[in-house]
């Protein structure tokens, strides 16, 4: 493969009723293929089967953030998985120690039988799921040719966005956060920038005080980033069907090209 | 009485949302038995026309994260409605409720103290109303609309519900073995909605914790009901459901339904 492929799994708000909460899968040049963020319930499964992703495809998973809408989807991706194949196959995740100790909350009430020493078992003694603790800066090795590694943003502790860097490609994922310094640190030169938006620069307070940006902050950070191409996404009820305020709004600050996403879309980045 | 499936996926299921389904009552009632994962039953109600903030009840069949995670954003979506219409009432055995208590302090989605009576917020706001009940408890949810459960054989604490409105009557399996529980106390029902996992292999279904199509047919012959609508399906029977169909009307003369996400029946 010389591209690299993006399918937006879910692109919903936490308080969305019409969309997926928020997973990415990435497929990568070298073949690695990657789950941003594991949405809600069995809703990244069911997007993964229409887009032809199966669950057992994942080679790993990279968490933002302890929010039950990006995380919860994890044991319903792991179960499929495991009866797929039953051999041992565990799904592998990375994310913040705070994220990872959610993960782990949900999993013990969820009855997973048996969790310890960084992975779960279930009822057959086999290993379903690992996870380890990733600080930020440190580069992952994740394929032959795909890097990744996290920094800080502004939405709840332990919340962190991802950089991946694959075939010579770079692709930038806020996560859920404010407009972020460290975000525009990390996006620099990005050939994408997939960044949340709750609503427009009209309503900053608002989408401030809940932790999130405005579609105006994802252009301000794609813009003193430089990224080549912007990406909206985490979209609320209230643009759901027209996503247009969102993309005009960004448009007034950053030059290059915008989309806003929406579930099952696809977008390929050529290799240049 | 209308029933809207918005979910009737078994819990490896990644073709159809996880368990949930809205009955309306003639009296005005409204309320889910059981509430699917993650947003799946916000969003498949939203496509049916739903308003599920005018739901007050919901019925649990047993903790399993299918079938009872999705109250976390159910709540969450009422909480920030902007209306106050009190606090979700959540009705399951006392072992099924401690179960999902567990399971809204794990995740903490708006809930962040389970003690006594409700789920509150980090302001002590009242968010979700604990009505755990014994087998055989009569409800009373709206004004000609009651409600019981029945132990099923499933996990410790599995239920299934019986809902009487203004004189139809339905009862829902929740996920269960073939039940001589349920068959009792599903007596002549207008409509029996009843978990089926697979066609023939009854030592497979029992190990799962689950029944076949033609056991389903056999608790709907021995109740008599007047209906039956099989749910919970894998993704081995998503695409053609209909041996699960015909294994049960081997057993069961009266009409079958096989329910899809967003199916509606009325009676």
């Amino acid at each position: 493969m010389n591209e690299l492929e993006i399918i937006f799994l879910g692109t919903g708000a936490g308080l969305s009723t019409m969309r997926a909460h928020t997973a990415i899968a990435l497929r990568c040049p070298d073949g690695t293929l990657l789950l941003l963020d594991g949405s809600s319930g069995n809703s990244a499964l069911r997007n993964g089967e229409i887009a032809g992703i199966k669950s057992y495809d994942y080679d790993h998973v990279l968490l933002s953030h302890d929010h039950q809408d990006h995380l919860s989807g994890l044991m319903f991706v792991q179960g499929n998985r495991s009866r797929e194949i039953p051999d041992e196959n565990p799904l592998s995740i990375y994310g913040s120690s705070l994220a990872l100790n959610g993960l782990r909350k949900a999993a013990v009430a969820g009855k997973v039988p048996d969790i310890r020493d960084g992975a779960a078992y279930n009822h057959a003694g086999k290993q379903v799921m690992r996870w380890e603790e990733i600080r930020p800066g440190r580069r992952l090795e994740l394929g032959p040719q795909t890097v990744a590694w996290n920094f800080g943003v502004d939405h709840i502790p332990g919340s962190i966005g991802w950089r991946i860097e694959t075939g010579g490609l770079s692709v930038v994922f806020s996560g859920d956060t404010t407009y972020s310094r460290g975000l525009v640190d990390a996006a620099q030169g990005a050939d994408l920038l997939i960044h949340e938006a709750l609503t427009t620069d009209d309503e900053h307070d608002r989408a401030e005080s809940r932790l999130h940006s405005t579609s105006g902050d994802a252009a301000r950070v794609a813009g003193q980033a430089s990224v080549k191409q912007l990406i909206i996404t985490h979209i609320d009820n209230a643009f759901h069907e027209n996503q247009a305020p969102l993309l005009q709004d960004a448009a007034r600050i950053y030059t290059g090209p915008i989309n806003a996403a929406h579930d099952l879309m696809q977008v390929t980045v050529p290799i240049p | 009485m209308r029933i809207t499936f918005l979910g009737t996926g078994a819990g490896n299921s990644s073709r159809r949302a996880h368990s949930a389904i809205a009955v309306e009552c003639p009296d005005g009632t409204n309320l889910l038995l059981d509430a699917s994962s993650g947003n799946s039953a916000l969003r498949h109600a939203a496509a049916a026309g739903i308003d599920v903030r005018k739901f007050d009840n919901v019925l649990l069949s047993h903790d399993h994260p299918d079938h009872m995670s999705g109250i976390d954003f159910i709540q969450f979506d009422r909480a920030w409605s902007g209306e106050d219409r009190g606090p979700l009432r959540v009705h399951a055995s006392y072992e099924a409720m401690e179960g999902l208590k567990r399971h809204c302090i794990a995740t903490r989605l708006n809930i962040w103290d389970i003690s006594g009576d409700y789920g509150r917020n980090y302001e002590g706001r009242e968010f979700l109303h604990w009505n755990p009940a014994a087998p055989g408890h009569v409800i009373e949810l709206g004004p000609k609309t009651t409600a019981w459960h029945f132990p099923a054989d499933h996990i410790t604490g599995a239920s299934g519900w019986r809902v009487e409105s203004d004189g139809k009557t339905i009862v829902f399996s929740g996920d269960t073995r073939y039940s001589p529980e349920l068959v009792a106390a599903a007596q002549g029902v207008d409509l029996l909605i009843h978990e089926a996992f697979c066609v023939a292999d009854v030592t497979l279904a029992r190990a799962a914790g689950h029944c076949t199509g033609g056991e389903a047919g056999q608790a709907a012959a021995e109740t008599s009901a007047a209906s039956l609508a099989i749910t919970h399906l894998t993704d081995a029977y998503h695409a053609d459901s209909q041996p699960l169909g015909t294994e049960a009307a081997e057993h069961y003369a009266g009409p079958i339904t096989l329910a899809e996400d967003l199916l509606k029946i009325t009676l």
